[in-house]
Parts: C-alpha cells; sequence; structure tokens
C-alpha cells in the first residue's frame, strides 16, 4: 500500500471537476499545487549555529528581511516573522528536509514542525488576480514593492492567508486547509466579473519555482 | 405631451434619443444624459411631492445631493430603491419612479388637510402631545410614522450582487470639480498614485453647468473633458465615476459607494450592482464643492422656487426652460449668472432682487447691461401661489437688515432663483475630526485644522471663484504628492479662466424680515424636507434649548434623508440670532458618516450566505456528508451533530450511538481540536505556568490533562496535554477556544516570559484525528495497526505511541473523553481520510458506529467531564467544578492568586453537581433555573441552573449537570426547576459523576 497515492488535498473535490473549455481572456486559471511538504521553521538567526545548521539543511541562507522569500532549488522558503519561517517544499522531499532540519538543529534551540497536512498552496494565473484578491485582502496588493521576492501575512475575506506575487499577472495563496473551502468559494463568487477557470493539475511553474528565480530578493 | 419645456438647443443631452419613463403612473420622455428631476422638469412636471408633516406642495429645488422634496419611490418590486433623490437619478429607458408621502398622488392629496391644522402643530408637536398616557406612545408612533414616512423598502430579499474592494493610492481626491480636477492633474502628472472619486456620472462638477466661461481658452465643460482624458490615459490614476465618498475614518481611511448599475434599465444590468471601496490614503485632497444656501422668506417651499445653481444647471445642462418669467433673489453676485442663463435661454426675467443696497460686481453689470431690472436693497418676503408660484412679493430692507419697510411690489413670476451664499461642503472635513471654523467675511464654515493628512480645495474651503479653485486644487494636489511620495515635483501648472470671476462680497441674510412676526405670516421654512419653519427654532429658543444639538432633536432639523445639506447653516445662524449670539459659538451640528445614504447591500458586500463566515471543514468532512451526518457549528467548525439511519430522529439515533461506544466500539472525527506543539527547554516550565497542575515529572510518552486559568482564576480552557519528548509537548485545546488559546500563549511568552526558550507552533489544521471509542476499540486498533503494542501494560491508560496505522505514521494516544478504553489516531490530514476509512473497515467486525458531537457530549456528562463554555461561563473556578485535585499546591500559575481572594473561597459559591429528576425519563431544559421552592413568593430565589441535561441511554434515565450555590455539600437535597409553561419539575441533587465513578472502565 502506497502512503502518497492515498493523500488528499484539501481542495482535491475542486479539482476534481472538469476544467471550463472555453473562458474568456480576462478569466482567472485557479490551480492547486496540493500536497506539497510544509515545514514550519523557528529559530534565532543571529545564533550562528542555527543559522548555518538551516542553510545547510536548506540549501540557501534563510530570508531575513521582514515579508520575502527565498528560493533553493525546488525549496521556497518564506519568512514568517523575526524567528518563524515555512519551508515548502516537493511532496516527496518532506521527510528528508525534515530530517536535515533535525539533525543538523541537534542541541539548537529551535523547533522543526511539520505542517504538510495543515495547508494548501493555490496559484492564481490572470491579468485581474491582484483585482480579485484586493476585494477581501487590506494589504497594498498593487505596492510597486510586493513583487517576486516579496510575501505578506494577511487575510483574504475571512480566513488568513500567506500571499506570494508571481509576476503581474499571477499570485500564491497558502491557506489552512479547514479554511480551504471556504476560501475558494469566495474566490470563485469574486471572480464572476472576470471568468474562472479552475484547471486541473498543477499551476505549470510550480514543480521547479524557477520561473521567479531570478527575482529573488538577497 | 412631450418636453413642452425642453430648450430647442443647448446642454449635455442626446436630443437624438428618446427615453420613456414612467412618475406617478403617468408616462414621459427624457433623453440621455437627463436626471429625473430634469426630465420631470423638462415635462413641466414642477409639483414632485408633498411635505413630511403638513403634506404642503413641493417642487425639485436643488440640482444634487442636497434635494430635499423630490424624494421618490424608484422602481417596484424587490429592486425598489426608497427615497431617491430625483436630481441624482440618471434617466434610462423604462424608468418608473413615484412621489413619496402622498396619497394618491402629490396633485391631490387627501392627507393635505393636515395643512389646516399646521399652525397646531409646532415644534415638539410629537413630543407635547403623544406623551400621555405615557403606554400609548408606541401605538401613536406607529400612526405618527404612518402618516409622515417616506418611501417604503423593499419587502423581499434583494436580487442584487454587491462587492467590495481595498486600495491604496498617495493621494486620494474626493470630489471631480474644477479643484478635484486640477489637483488629480497636479498630483497625477507628479506620479502619484491617484484615486479621484466624484458622486456623479460625469465628472466636472460645475463646469458642466456653465455656459460662457472657457479655463485655458476652451470652454469649460470641454476643458473638463480633456482633463478626464489625460487622467484616464496615466497609468498611475484611477477614475471612479459615480462614486461617493461617504466617509472619512482614521487614519486616512475612506469608504466610497461606487453605483454601477443603478444608470441602467434593470434588464440590462450585470454584476455587482455597488462596489464598497474600503481606501487607505497616503494624503487627501478634499475637493467636494460648496451647497447653495436657500433664503429663508414666507412660502419659499412653493414649487417653483429653486436654487440659483440649480436655475443655471438645468438651463445650461440639461437644456431646460424652467418656467415663463424669472425672479432672482439673492444677497450675493453669484446669482447674478442665473438671471443671465435664463435670459440667454429666452425666459423672461423680470427683477433680480438684491440684498445688498448697491451691488456693482462685474455679473451685476452685465445684468444691467442686459437690460434686466436689479431692485437693490431689496428682499423677497412672500412667494405667491398655491401649487404653483404665481408671483413675489418684494420691499425694501433696511440698514440693518433687520425690517422692511416701504410698499409692497407684486412682482408675477413663475420661477424665483435663490441664493443665500453658499456653505463649503464640510463633511468629510468634518468626519476626518477637523474642525470647521466660522468665517465672518464669507459668512460660511469653512475647514479648520486637519488632524489628518488633508488639505480642502476649492469651493469646499470657501474659494467661490473658478480661477482661485483651480489654483488651489492644482497647488493641493501638487502638495499632496509631494508629501506622499517625500519627492521633490515641478510648480503647479497654472489655469486662466475667462471672462474673470472676481465677486463682491455678499450680504449675509439668514431669515428674511417679514412684516408680520415669525409664526404669524406665511410659514418661512428652514428645512423643507422635515417641515421646519423659523417660527420652530425660535420657538424652541423661547422654550429654552440653548445648544445647537438640542435644538435639531428638538425641531428635527436636518434629520431628512438629505440630513440637513441645504437647511442646517441657516437654522444655525437663525437659531444664534435668537440667542444673540454668533454663529461660531453656536457651532454646527456633527458631521457624521454617511455623506449620503448608502445601501445595505453595499455595506455587506459579499459577505452573505455561505460566505457569511468562514465553515471550516475537517478532512473527513466529505465521509459525513456521504454517510447522512446533520452538522453541528463548534465556531466555526462543521462538526458532525449526529449520524441518523433510516426512520430515527436525534434522540434514538444518539440512543444508539451512545451505547455502541459504552458497549462496543464508536468512532469520532476530534480534529477539531485545537493542536499546539510546544517545543523547548522551558517547555515544561511554560506549561507549569499556564496550568494549573505540574508538568515537569510528567514522563515522556505519556499524557496529562490540565486546566488554564485567566489572570481572575476563572476556567478558560482545557485539554489534554502530551509529553513527546523531554523539550516537546502536544498541547489540545478546546475546538472553539484554539485560537485564543494560541494567542494567550503567544501573549505570555512575548510579554511576560521572553527570556523563556519555547517556541509555539498550530498543528491544529495539520493532524487529522480520529477517536476510536468503547471496550472494543483496542481490537480495533490491533486490526490496523500491527507495530505498536496495545496489550494494557505496553501502552497503559493517558500515554501514547507513535506506529503505523494503515500504512501511515500516526501518533496515537491513549486518553478518555467518555470514561471508556478509547485512543486516538492523529495523522497528517493529508492522510486523514485514508486512515478513517481504514479504521471504519478494520472496525467493520466489532460494529464500528460513528457518532457525532451529541453522543459526545452524553458520554462526557456521565462521567461528569465539562465542557469549558458550557457548564463554565468565565465565571467558575476549579475550585467550583470540585476540582481541586488539579490545582497545583506549591508551584506558581496564572490565576492562583485569584483563587485565595475572599470572593472565589466563599463556600456558598455555584458549584458544579449532578441532578437526578423525580421522573427519570424527564430531561431538565438546559438554563433552567434550580430553586428551591418554586411556590415561594416572587422572586423566587434563585439557587443556580442547569449546565448540561441529557437523556442517558446506557443509564435509561435523565442526567443532568448544574452550578448550584453552595452544591458541593447539598448531594441529596431536593430541588425544583420551574419551567416557563408553569409546569415545576422536581429533582434531587446528585455527585455529578453517573457513571463509572471509580473510572475502571477506562483503565482496562
Amino acid at each position: 500500500m502506497s502512503e502518497r497515492i492515498l493523500q488528499q488535498a484539501p481542495l482535491a473535490h475542486v479539482s476534481a471537476r472538469p476544467g471550463a473549455a472555453v473562458a474568456p481572456v480576462t478569466a482567472l486559471r485557479y490551480f492547486e499545487n496540493g500536497l506539497r511538504g510544509h515545514i514550519n521553521l523557528r529559530g534565532d538567526p543571529t545564533d550562528a549555529r542555527f543559522a548555518a545548521a538551516a542553510e545547510r539543511a536548506l540549501g540557501a541562507a534563510l530570508p531575513t528581511a521582514a515579508n520575502t522569500t527565498r528560493i533553493a532549488g525546488d525549496i521556497i522558503v518564506y519568512w514568517l516573522g523575526p524567528d518563524e519561517w515555512l519551508a515548502v517544499t516537493p511532496g516527496e522531499r518532506e521527510q528528508e528536509v525534515v530530517n536535515a532540519l533535525r539533525s543538523g538543529l541537534d542541541g539548537v534551540h529551535s523547533s522543526v514542525t511539520p505542517v504538510t497536512g495543515g495547508q494548501t498552496v493555490l496559484v492564481l494565473r490572470g491579468t485581474h488576480a491582484r483585482d480579485l484578491l484586493a476585494k477581501g485582502c487590506p494589504f497594498d496588493l498593487h505596492s510597486p514593492g510586493f513583487r517576486p521576492g516579496a510575501c505578506a501575512q494577511t487575510h483574504l475575506a475571512k480566513a488568513g492567508v500567506l500571499l506570494r506575487p508571481l509576476g503581474d499577472d499571477g499570485m500564491e495563496i497558502i491557506v489552512r486547509r479547514s479554511f480551504a473551502d471556504y476560501l475558494y468559494k469566495w474566490l470563485e463568487t469574486a471572480a464572476a466579473e472576470y471568468g474562472w477557470v479552475h484547471a486541473t493539475g498543477e499551476a505549470p511553474e510550480s514543480r521547479a519555482h524557477l520561473a521567479n528565480a531570478q527575482n529573488t530578493v538577497t | 405631451m412631450s418636453q413642452r419645456h425642453r430648450l430647442a438647443q443647448g446642454g449635455r443631452i442626446d436630443r437624438t434619443r428618446r427615453l420613456t419613463f414612467t412618475f406617478n403612473g403617468r408616462s414621459y420622455e427624457g433623453h440621455p444624459g437627463d436626471t429625473l428631476a430634469s426630465a420631470l422638469l423638462a415635462n413641466g412636471v414642477t409639483l414632485v411631492a408633498r411635505s413630511w408633516k403638513y403634506h404642503r406642495p413641493r417642487g425639485i429645488v436643488a440640482c444634487g445631493v442636497e434635494e430635499p422634496n423630490a424624494v421618490v419611490q424608484l422602481e417596484t418590486g424587490a429592486r425598489t430603491v426608497p427615497n431617491a433623490r430625483a436630481t441624482e437619478v440618471e434617466l434610462y429607458e423604462g424608468l418608473v419612479a413615484s412621489s413619496v408621502n402622498c396619497w394618491p398622488g402629490p396633485e391631490l392629496d387627501l392627507m393635505a388637510a393636515a395643512r389646516l391644522f399646521s399652525r397646531l402643530m409646532p415644534a415638539g408637536f410629537y413630543y407635547k402631545t403623544f406623551m400621555w398616557p405615557k403606554g400609548l406612545w408606541m401605538k401613536y408612533e406607529h400612526y405618527i410614522r404612518k402618516a409622515s414616512g417616506l418611501g417604503h423598502s423593499p419587502t423581499e430579499p434583494d436580487p442584487d450582487a454587491y462587492d467590495k474592494m481595498n486600495a491604496h493610492c498617495d493621494v486620494l481626491v474626493a470630489g471631480g470639480g474644477p479643484a478635484g480636477l486640477a489637483a488629480a492633474l497636479a498630483a497625477g502628472k507628479a506620479g502619484a498614485r491617484v484615486i479621484l472619486a466624484d458622486q456623479q456620472a460625469e465628472f466636472g462638477g460645475t463646469l458642466l453647468s456653465l455656459r460662457e466661461t472657457a479655463i485655458d481658452g476652451i470652454p469649460a465643460a470641454q476643458w473638463a473633458g480633456q482633463a478626464v482624458q489625460r487622467l484616464s490615459a496615466m497609468a498611475n490614476v484611477r477614475l471612479l465615476a459615480r462614486s461617493t465618498v461617504f466617509g472619512y475614518h482614521d487614519e486616512n481611511f475612506l469608504t466610497i459607494a461606487q453605483r454601477r448599475t443603478d444608470h441602467l434599465p434593470p434588464g440590462e444590468r450585470s454584476g455587482a450592482r455597488e462596489r464598497t471601496w474600503r481606501v487607505r490614503a497616503k494624503q487627501v485632497v478634499l475637493a467636494t464643492g460648496a451647497l447653495e444656501r436657500p433664503l429663508v422668506f414666507g412660502d419659499n417651499d412653493l414649487p417653483g422656487v429653486m436654487l440659483a445653481s440649480a436655475v443655471s444647471c438645468f438651463t445650461n445642462r440639461h437644456g431646460v426652460r424652467l418656467g415663463g418669467r424669472a425672479v432672482v433673489f439673492t444677497n450675493n453676485d453669484g446669482a447674478y449668472a442665473a438671471a443671465l442663463d435664463l435670459h440667454a435661454a429666452g425666459v423672461e426675467v423680470a427683477a433680480v432682487v438684491d440684498a445688498r443696497p448697491a451691488p456693482e460686481g462685474a455679473l451685476p453689470r452685465l445684468v444691467r447691461d442686459a437690460g434686466i431690472e436689479v431692485v437693490q436693497g431689496a428682499v423677497v418676503t412672500r412667494a405667491r401661489g398655491a401649487k404653483r408660484l404665481t408671483g413675489a412679493h418684494v420691499m425694501a430692507l433696511d440698514e440693518g437688515g433687520e425690517r422692511v419697510h416701504g410698499p409692497v411690489r407684486t412682482i408675477d413670476c413663475d420661477l424665483l432663483a435663490m441664493s443665500g451664499g453658499w456653505s463649503p461642503a464640510v463633511h468629510l472635513h468634518a468626519q476626518s475630526n477637523g474642525r470647521p471654523r466660522y468665517d465672518e467675511a464669507r459668512a460660511c464654515f469653512v475647514p479648520g485644522a486637519s488632524n489628518q493628512a488633508q488639505r480642502s480645495a476649492g469651493a469646499c474651503n470657501g474659494r467661490f471663484d473658478l480661477e482661485s479653485c483651480l489654483a488651489e486644487g492644482a497647488a493641493s494636489g501638487l502638495e499632496a504628492a509631494r508629501l506622499a511620495c517625500a519627492a521633490a515635483l515641478p510648480v503647479a501648472p497654472r489655469h486662466s479662466v475667462s471672462p474673470a470671476t472676481r465677486e463682491e462680497p455678499l450680504r449675509p441674510l439668514w431669515l428674511v424680515p417679514a412684516t408680520q412676526p415669525p409664526g404669524h405670516g406665511a410659514k418661512q421654512f428652514v428645512d423643507p424636507q422635515n417641515d421646519v419653519a423659523a417660527s420652530d427654532i425660535l420657538l424652541a429658543a423661547r422654550e429654552g434649548y440653548r445648544s445647537i444639538e438640542h435644538v435639531k432633536r428638538y425641531t428635527a432639523l436636518g434629520f431628512g434623508t438629505d440630513q440637513g445639506k441645504l437647511g442646517n447653516i441657516n437654522g444655525m445662524a437663525i437659531l444664534a440670532q435668537a440667542l444673540g449670539q454668533t454663529i461660531a459659538e453656536t457651532g454646527t451640528t456633527t458631521f457624521r458618516p454617511n455623506y449620503t445614504p448608502v445601501t445595505f447591500g453595499a455595506i455587506a458586500g459579499p459577505d452573505l450566505g455561505e460566505l457569511f463566515e468562514p465553515v471550516r471543514k475537517t478532512a473527513m468532512h466529505a465521509w459525513h456528508e456521504e454517510n447522512g451526518a446533520l452538522f453541528e457549528n463548534v465556531g466555526q467548525w462543521k462538526r458532525p451533530w449526529y449520524f441518523p439511519r433510516a426512520g430515527e430522529d436525534l434522540h434514538s439515533a444518539v440512543n444508539r450511538e451512545c451505547l455502541a461506544a459504552r458497549t462496543g466500539v464508536g468512532i469520532m472525527d476530534a480534529s477539531t481540536l485545537g493542536k499546539i506543539d510546544i517545543k523547548g527547554p522551558d517547555a515544561a516550565t511554560f506549561l507549569n505556568l499556564v496550568y494549573t497542575n505540574a508538568w515537569s515529572k510528567l514522563a515522556v510518552g505519556r499524557c496529562r490533562y490540565g486546566i488554564m486559568l485567566d489572570e481572575n482564576g476563572m476556567v478558560m480552557d482545557d485539554g489534554v496535554t502530551t509529553r513527546l519528548g523531554e523539550n516537546h509537548f502536544l498541547m489540545t485545546t478546546t475546538t472553539g477556544g484554539a485560537a485564543r488559546v494560541m494567542a494567550w500563549l503567544e501573549r505570555w511568552l512575548q510579554t511576560e516570559w521572553p527570556h523563556f526558550k519555547v517556541y509555539l507552533t498550530s498543528v491544529t489544521d495539520h493532524l487529522a484525528t480520529a477517536a476510536v471509542v468503547g471496550p472494543k476499540s483496542r481490537d480495533v486498533l490491533r486490526a490496523a495497526c500491527t507495530d505498536i503494542d496495545f496489550s494494557p501494560e505496553a501502552f497503559p491508560f493517558m500515554s501514547y505511541r507513535e506506529g503505523t496505522v494503515a500504512g501511515v505514521h500516526a501518533i496515537v494516544t491513549r486518553i478518555s473523553f467518555s470514561g471508556e478504553l478509547a485512543y486516538e489516531v492523529n495523522v497528517c490530514a493529508n492522510l486523514g481520510r485514508h486512515v478513517w476509512n481504514a479504521l471504519i473497515e478494520a472496525g467493520k467486525p466489532f460494529g464500528i458506529t460513528p457518532y457525532g458531537t451529541e453522543a459526545m457530549h452524553v458520554l462526557r456528562a456521565e462521567k461528569g467531564f465539562i465542557i469549558v463554555g458550557q457548564d463554565t461561563d468565565g465565571s467558575v473556578t476549579p475550585v467550583d467544578l470540585g476540582m481541586d485535585w488539579i490545582i497545583g499546591k506549591g508551584k506558581d500559575f496564572i490565576g492562583r492568586r485569584s483563587l485565595h481572594r475572599s470572593d472565589t473561597r466563599r463556600e456558598d459559591r455555584k458549584q458544579l453537581v449532578g441532578l437526578l429528576t423525580e421522573d427519570p425519563k424527564t430531561v431538565l431544559p438546559e438554563g433552567g433555573q434550580v430553586v428551591k421552592d418554586a411556590s415561594a413568593p416572587v422572586p423566587v430565589p434563585m439557587e443556580g441552573h442547569v449546565t448540561s441535561s441529557y437523556f442517558s441511554a446506557f443509564l435509561d434515565r435523565s442526567i443532568a449537570l448544574a452550578l448550584v450555590k453552595g452544591g458541593a455539600k447539598r448531594h441529596g437535597e431536593e430541588v425544583q426547576v420551574p419551567l416557563a409553561d408553569g409546569r415545576v419539575l422536581r429533582a434531587t441533587i446528585a455527585p455529578p459523576v453517573f457513571v463509572d465513578a471509580e473510572g475502571a472502565r477506562q483503565n482496562v
């Protein structure tokens, strides 16, 4: 019995529906990049042992500027707070990265907590992606500084979200599992004026996050 | 009848297209570019309403938001809009509107009989007349409202959609008239992110009503159009038409109502009807313009009496011929433009009556040059007419402005254009906590000191000539951009205006003197919408009212849907005169949001129905749905309530589910419990402080129940925490308390104990939890999991093991909320459904029964386990619950000191007990009051209340938990629970544990 094939992403029931064949050009395309590895990391970045061990395990130094991300190969690291990060990995790499972090951080005050089942990654693509989100998000999504390499913890409608801009016409939304269904309905409703397509499968750029790698804030 | 009052040419209307509309059941025609008001006037409909109190005939006075009379019921059925201002309603094909507050119509209004009694209905009439007997006020009020009401709200659900949009900008410009356009151009050109909002369909404001004026060498309206084109071409500028900035809140947060579809025929509307913009602006430029003041003279409410600016607007912008013979009554130069506009449109202007003794400005000269008589140093004391103006009485005004004298000259006219000067629209400035101040020279309130990043420009800042408006607008826009963007910017553009519009000062004129004292002659209306006359304000002053806020409430001045935009300043000035004080001393009433009425739909936006509140779902939610669960809301979660089989009701389903858990095996989705991963060398010390009991000595691999208190010593949460490692714990919280507890713990860590080395991570959503409960639960777990030794010796009660359940890594805890042998299986939620399926499959040979929250409640109540928030209410200590055993003696914890207060140590506090009803089949109502003797004289002393109450199928009798005064020592005592229907239920106080008091069943 393979564990992998038994997994169910929070919005699997939506992804199972057939995608729309015809849609207006303004339509927003939606993808769920489910079943990623999500690892919450806590520690003191000024502790050299912590920083070094994290960098070794993740393949890049932790972003320490507020609200930024760093991409290390197929891992994205999000700054969540002065001592908190989220690492999103390909699903099959989760355990390996957790193990690497834990062994590297042995004896260092830190916390490596998988939250894989607790959240999911949604991707919106379309020229109106930011307009759509602005309907429910008080954060300044059109701010010139909010571009690839940044992230923001805010709320969308009544769900807490972590946002990562993917160029001018794309946005990644990380949301808690239990809120995903509500948020999907909200997105679909709010998108009515632009058109809405839920695409089957994962967002095209999602396997490697390379599309935005050159924009990484360093 | 086809637009017989339409001018042959001119105006911003499209004469090539005709729109048909219906008013009061009659069909009319208008053109694109018309408002409902201009179309009615073009058709000669001057009587559009009856007044609120006296049912006097009323016509259109203004051309914008300040219109007090022409409020109509727009459309019918679910889309009906009460109290729409005809002056703001854009005409569309098929529009249907009717007058409000008259029956059967404004021409023949049977309720107009009220006029005969008007002398008997002074200020405060309703308060004075209907106050006795006191108890009947509610009844009187019903009929008063019926007779005086305005429009009626729709009774069907709103079929339209609404939405919201958040936006941020460097500069928000409120108002798209000359000053606003100039400000937006300057700020936009400087590169700032600009939002320009204007309430009308077309930007330009008063520029659209100007006839001859040119800006930068081109006609004013054309200049506005070009400005809009230039703004549209700027990517950094967002233009919002049909958008009213209605609220100015703290931190430069402004709210804008954008009407997106109301201008279209109902059949052509699509998408959200209205959108509420929630804007954070670094800088705000208020360019909201000014509202012209009417003059207060006798019968000034007759149809045919209009504001001079409205006369110009309807004539120049809408091409309406408002009358055959007009009189202009003014105290300032501005209204002379109306005389010239009428003259140019071919309307005879009989005279301009000017209160000033010697008006010699540019405009008066032009009027004289046109051969129009100027009657100077004179006033209109009274309008003449029945349902329509037929003439005006003109008398000379003395030097002091307090008396009229000389002969009465009657001038025949069917149109009277009046102007008492201008009141800057300081509403948003005042809402932003600015303090308007009275400017004596200009006789108006102007913006005072600002308390937010904001400036006013143009007419709303008391600049009433076009040149100043444009210059101040441009300078303000540039300054706002400079401050917002912290950049050096070019100089403000200069706009030239021709002909120059320098004006002479006005002569303040608040209450026009008459031959009879106020209250004796014709009514001099101040607030036509609420039928407040000058005499009402003077009466209030005589009766001792001093504060404008009180006079407002006593007379209803400014209480209408127009919120006093037309009349309030006159009312304040008249009160000031009566009290012998200055207008500055009298002050204004409070300008509150919203500037104009906002629909409930716009406020609610899309947050309705299933989007009203998030519905949180577990990984097993779909299984519950597929298996017929009914759901219960627990916080934002949907939890299975019970799983009825065919023919079962709640009672029989819950009985079956409970018996399965007590005698076989049940399974419950416990995923919603809050789960917090706690890590760090100080984790145990931290737990010692946030829980009442001790944690340092809990062995790794063991679980412990804890109670959390607030600072007052009251129970705020409870749950089981497992020690996963020396420095590693997994805490569970109540479902509803999860977020609160997380914030509470972080607060203590971050603010009080920052030296603790502890990290908290919420794993509530990450772990899916299946509770397998009952004597056969061990068998089920053994079938589903082969790498954990489930023997009682290897895996004792209150401990945990990690292993593989259904091929999946799982944390299995042996804890029990039912008192039975039970296990909770925690797995990554992506695998939750898979593991749940496997446990159901493994449990089939044992008759595994899914159960919901109702059975869970019964099972825990049988054991006397509390539910925080049900058996406690924030006023209950662990001692009150009989849980002294959980209070650590030799250590500190949050709330400890409070447990030693005299009040928390009282022996007669309400304490948790069990109640056993005399009739075992009767279930006490939760919330029922516990008394000693229900027949005692009222008020019957109350001893406590029922907190939890169920029928226990296992015991075949009802059980209840209650909080009863001194209950711990009253076991065995008989009490009564009186019901609302008069029955009295009898019960005996008992210990709160009904099943297996020794706890043997969970220790097998």
